[in-house]
């Protein structure tokens, strides 16, 4: 069956949303997920316990409708907890058989907490499934259907052999704890994640579409930004190696894809800071490639595009979508508590707007928004002056 | 020696620590605190003078109104709030000496239109009870005045005295 690409990226834009209504400042780790699914690439979460990271996979999974597995390895995990245990008939044949169903070899989302406690013979099975999507273990041999790979840990670990382990995830995000002035918004969003469960809304076989465009897209325009940037990033003493290098194309034809894009370009660039190893070196590449990533922008992740490039583009898409959400979310019923509520979240949009573009610099769709807020808050209060 | 100081838009906008508003929109700004809950108030620190409020707080308590300027730190400049979305043409460490130089009562907000600069280190808890008389001032004072040769509030501001709320 032919699946619309448009349809399909509509759908699966509107996972994400949903899947990210009522996590706070997850919403970029949400995107990227998605996007790596696109890419057929695994993604590495690095934050400390509690922050959100299990939560934000388990929606992004139910949205886009995919087998789900999840695990908490620990230094005496079994592999028969991660993979299945062994089937007993086929022992009896004399076969070493594993019994995968409902493990993670059948999983299409996975995700590893604490993935670097693993034993050795864990990781090494998982090395074969994140690289070749292979389960290889005693007499089986199976192809698996894993689209993305979420580990989790509190840091990046030290040791050189996890270190080529986690290699091996080529999208890594970075979490804090909420901070102070958010804590209202987590209480809120936290006590509502339950009322508001996730329904699917999209597929993974229309995310296996879009995948499949993905690896048709032309890179031609977009290679050689690619190839600037990977010089950049070395000559300021960051290591991108040459397989990162090549993999990260993937995630910016992915990108570009969801943006509705056939050729990649320029706004398609910012999936690059991602694919930078660690934290401050994530923080380094962002300086040194500002100018390249400023036309950045994605519809589809405004969150992640936004993160990543800091670009003016992607943070006035970001906020003039998040406008319009607030803006049609007008409270019809309830009384002036709601109304009360709605309007301080129209507020809080103006103030970002405000603060964060000059008349000049704000795009039309920015300027649009912010009149139209305007024009909401003035039907309840007195009259007020234009910006201009 | 005099040096003009342009601005020019930020490359990526400061983090607002405060707001500020002159005129209309300073009177606006005042209306818009009235109606906030008292919790709410107490996170606000401020300082006002005849055409100028000035607000210091967390960026998700910041109120807004139309005309409000955000106010941010550059990191390179601690002592100066500047304004989120600009920065000035001069090397910023130079133009915050020269501030300091005149005005050494940190930390100072600057506007650029009209062009201001506000020590707001005595800044106060806000109070409704004082934003209230604040406000009947600036409405009168708009109303009878024709026009005013004084520069609002270049140099002196005036904190928001912690009065004790009636009832």
């Amino acid at each position: 069956m032919q699946i619309d690409l448009g349809a399909a990226s509509s759908s699966l834009s509107e996972a994400i949303s949903v899947a990210g209504r009522g996590l706070v400042e997850r919403e970029s780790l949400v995107e990227m997920i998605a996007l790596a699914a696109v890419a057929r690439e695994h993604v590495l979460v690095i934050g400390p316990p509690g922050t959100g990271k299990s939560e934000a996979v388990r929606r992004i999974a139910v949205a886009t409708g995919a087998l789900y597995f999840e695990y908490l390895l620990g230094r005496f995990t079994e592999p028969s907890e991660i993979f299945g245990p062994v089937d007993i008939r086929k022992l009896k044949e004399g076969l070493v058989e594993t019994e995968t169903s409902g493990m993670l070899p059948e999983a299409e989302v996975a995700f590893l907490d604490e993935v670097f406690l693993g034993s050795t013979a864990i990781l090494n099975t998982l090395l074969s499934i994140l690289n070749e999507r292979m389960f290889r273990r005693g007499h089986t041999r199976m192809k698996c259907g894993l689209r993305v790979c979420v580990g989790a840990s509190n840091t990046l670990p030290e040791d050189d052999s996890l270190a080529a382990f986690a290699d091996r995830f080529l999208v890594r995000v970075f979490v804090d704890p909420i901070a102070d002035p958010m804590l209202e918004r987590l209480l809120d969003g936290g006590w509502t994640l339950d009322l508001n469960p996730v329904t699917a809304r999209s597929s993974i076989e229309q995310i296996d579409a879009l995948a499949a465009a993905a690896v048709e897209a032309d890179m031609s325009e977009v290679r050689p930004l690619i190839a600037q940037a990977v010089r950049t990033l070395r000559s300021i003493g960051i290591v991108f190696s040459d397989r990162r290098a090549v993999k990260v194309q993937r995630l910016v034809a992915a990108a570009a894809v969801l943006a509705g894009r056939t050729r990649p370009g320029e706004p398609d660039l910012w999936p690059l800071i991602f694919a930078v190893p660690t934290r401050d070196q994530q923080s380094s590449a962002r300086d040194a490639l500002r100018d390249l990533l400023d036309r950045s922008n994605n519809a589809s992740l405004p969150a992640a595009a936004e993160e990543a490039s800091l670009g003016r583009i992607a943070r006035a898409n970001r906020i003039a979508a998040a406008g319009r959400v607030v803006l049609a979310d007008r409270p019809l019923e309830g009384g002036p508590e709601q109304l009360r509520a709605w309007r301080l979240k129209l507020e809080g949009v103006a103030r970002e707007i405000d603060a964060g573009f000059t008349v000049e610099q704000s795009p039309a769709d920015l300027t649009e928004v912010r009149a139209r807020i305007v024009e909401a808050l003035r039907e309840q209060t007195a009259p007020v002056q234009s910006r201009d | 020696m005099k040096i003009d100081v342009g601005w020019r838009p930020r490359p990526a906008p400061l983090s607002p620590v405060g707001v500020a508003a002159t005129g209309v929109a300073a009177i606006e700004l005042g209306l818009r605190l009235c109606d906030l809950d008292p919790e709410s108030l107490t996170r606000l620190k401020g300082a006002a003078t005849h055409g100028l409020l000035i607000l210091l707080g967390e960026e998700e308590r910041l109120p807004w109104a139309d005309g409000v300027v955000y106010l941010g730190r550059d990191r390179n400049a601690p002592s100066l709030l500047l304004p989120t979305t600009l920065v000035p043409d001069v090397p910023i460490e130079l133009f915050e000496r020269a501030l300091m130089a005149r005005v050494d009562r940190p930390p100072l907000a600057v506007l650029i239109s009209p062009p201001i600069i506000a020590p707001v280190g005595m800044a106060r808890r806000v109070t409704r009870d004082y934003l209230m008389r604040w406000i009947e001032t600036e409405v009168g004072a708009r109303v009878t005045a024709t026009s005013t040769s004084e520069d609002p509030a270049s140099e002196a501001t005036e904190s928001l005295r912690n009065q004790p709320r009636e009832g």
